[in-house]
C-alpha cells in the first residue's frame, strides 16, 4: 500500500493526517517525493495542503509561541483537575453500605408496561465490557450482573412523539434522575431506528441499581417521576427485585432493568 | 502505510539540568510542527476555543511528561492526534453542564440526517453525530473519517482488530442513517 491510494482504493487521495505528517517532516524522503509527485498532479490534495499551511499559520497568529510554552509548562506543573465520568461522579455519593451475596433473582414485576398498542413504542440497553469485545444487549425487564468497568446506554424507538426521563434507584432507596437531571422530561421526536441516550453510565459502588425509563404522551416534570419511584421503593419495602412500575399522571410507558453492580 | 521514517523531531528529556533554552526550543518545535494540527482536533471536538486552548496545551504537557512513550512512536503527530482525540472525548463526556442542550441538538441533527437534498460534509456530520455512540466508536469514527485513515491505522492505533474497527464504523453509520464504507 502507498501513501496514494491508501484508503482502501476507494479513494485516488492522500489522508488528510496522511498530508498533516507530511508537512510536519515525518515522511522518509521517498514517501516524500511520492507525495510530491502527486501533489503536483492532484489539485484537491495540493488544495488541502494549502489549508494545512494556512491552518499553522492562522494558529500561530491566534496564540503566540509564549502564549503557547506558558500554557504548556502550566499544564506541565499542574494538571487541571478534570471530573471524573459525571455519571460515576454523580454516582459515588449512593454505594450501597453493604456486600450483597451473588444473586439471581425473578423480577417480580413486568419490567416492561407497555399501554400503547401495535408496541409503539421500545427501549433497550447495551452494555459494553472492558473485557469482551462485544457489547451486549438487556431487553426491558431483565436483570444483568455487571463487571467493573461494565458500561450501560440506553435506547428508545417509538412510533409517535413522546416524553422521556430516566430514573434509577439503589437498594438504600437513593433516587438518581439519569436522563435529564432536572426539569421537564425530554420531548422526543419519532425514530425508525433506535436511537441511544448521550452517554454511558457506570455503576460504581456495590449493590443493585433498578432503571427505568419512562416514555410518555404527555410532558412531565422530573420531580414527579422521581417521587413516584420512591413511593415504589417504599412500596416494595426496599426490595428493588419486587418494585412496581412507578406510577404517575402522564399515560407513561415505562421501562425496566435491574443491575447488580460490581 | 508505508514510506514513514524515523522523525527526526527527537524530544530531550526533560529531566533537572536541562537547559531553560533548550526547554523553549523543544517546546517551539513542537509548535510549530504540530500546533495547528492538535489545535485543530481539540476545537473541532470542542467547538470551543478556550477549551480547546486548555486542552492542547494539555495534550503538549502530557507529551513531554510521557517522554519515551513519545520519542518511541513512529509518528509523534499520529500520538499526539490519538491523545489529543481521546482527551477532548474525555472532556465532552465529562461536562455535562450542558447536557440537556447537547441532545436537543443531536436531535436535530439526527432528524436533519434523514435522506433529503441536504447534504452535509463529512466531518461536520460525524462531529453532529458524536454523542450518539460510544467512545471507542467516537475515536474510530474520528480517525478513520476525519483523519481519513485506513481502516489498518486505526486499528493500529487504537490497538483493535480490523474487523472491530469496521464493526464500529457501521455501527456509526447505522446511526447516522447513511451509507459509509465499510
Amino acid at each position: 500500500m502507498t501513501l496514494v491510494e491508501n484508503r482502501e482504493n476507494s479513494s485516488p487521495h492522500i489522508g488528510e493526517l496522511a498530508l498533516r505528517c507530511y508537512r510536519a517532516g515525518e515522511y522518509a524522503p521517498e514517501a516524500c517525493t511520492e507525495v510530491e509527485r502527486h501533489l503536483a498532479s492532484c489539485p484537491t490534495c495540493r488544495a488541502k495542503m494549502r489549508v494545512l499551511v494556512e491552518e499553522q499559520r492562522g494558529f500561530e497568529r491566534e496564540i503566540s509561541f509564549e502564549r503557547f510554552a506558558g500554557g504548556v509548562e502550566r499544564a506541565q506543573r499542574v494538571p487541571r483537575q478534570r471530573p471524573r465520568r459525571a455519571w460515576a461522579a454523580g454516582i459515588s455519593g449512593i454505594i450501597a453500605a453493604a456486600a450483597v451475596a451473588l444473586f439471581l433473582v425473578k423480577v417480580s414485576s413486568p419490567g416492561h408496561q407497555n399501554r400503547s398498542k401495535g408496541n409503539s413504542v421500545e427501549a433497550t440497553a447495551r452494555i459494553a465490557s472492558t473485557t469482551a469485545p462485544a457489547q451486549r444487549t438487556a431487553p426491558p425487564g431483565s436483570q444483568e450482573v455487571l463487571e467493573p468497568g461494565d458500561r450501560v446506554r440506553l435506547g428508545y424507538k417509538t412510533a409517535d412523539a413522546r416524553y422521556l426521563a430516566a430514573i434509577s434507584v439503589d437498594d438504600r432507596g437513593e433516587v438518581t434522575p439519569l436522563y435529564p437531571e432536572t426539569g421537564a422530561a425530554l420531548a422526543v421526536s419519532t425514530t425508525l431506528e433506535t436511537v441511544y441516550l448521550p452517554d454511558s453510565l457506570e455503576f460504581i459502588g456495590a449493590g443493585r441499581e433498578r432503571v427505568f425509563l419512562f416514555l410518555a404522551r404527555t410532558s412531565f416534570d422530573l420531580e414527579a417521576a422521581t417521587q413516584a419511584v420512591k413511593s415504589a421503593h417504599q412500596a416494595a419495602k426496599g426490595d428493588l427485585s419486587a418494585l412496581p412500575n412507578p406510577a404517575f399522571a402522564g399515560g407513561q410507558d415505562v421501562f425496566s432493568w435491574l443491575f447488580r453492580k460490581p | 502505510m508505508t514510506g514513514r521514517q524515523t522523525p527526526t523531531f527527537q524530544v530531550i528529556p526533560g529531566e533537572k539540568g536541562l537547559a531553560a533554552s533548550d526547554a523553549r526550543a523543544q517546546l517551539r518545535e513542537l509548535y510549530e510542527r504540530y500546533g495547528a494540527s492538535v489545535f485543530g482536533r481539540c476545537s473541532y471536538i470542542l467547538k470551543d476555543r478556550n477549551k480547546a486552548e486548555d486542552a492542547m496545551q494539555d495534550v503538549f504537557a502530557k507529551a513531554l511528561t510521557h517522554l519515551d512513550g513519545f520519542r518511541a512512536e513512529a509518528s509523534p503527530l499520529t500520538w499526539l492526534i490519538k491523545i489529543a482525540t481521546h482527551h477532548c472525548l474525555n472532556i465532552l463526556r465529562a461536562d455535562r453542564a450542558a447536557w440537556h442542550e447537547r441532545f436537543e441538538r443531536e436531535t436535530h441533527a439526527r432528524n436533519s440526517s434523514d435522506p433529503g437534498p441536504q447534504v452535509f460534509e463529512m466531518r461536520e456530520l460525524v462531529a453532529k453525530m458524536l454523542a450518539l455512540v460510544d467512545h471507542e466508536t467516537q475515536a474510530v469514527a474520528i480517525h478513520y473519517h476525519v483523519d481519513e485513515m485506513t481502516l489498518e491505522e486505526v486499528a493500529a492505533l487504537l490497538g483493535r482488530s480490523v474487523p472491530t474497527v469496521r464493526k464500529r464504523l457501521g455501527e456509526f453509520a447505522a446511526i447516522c442513517g447513511r451509507e459509509f464504507p465499510s
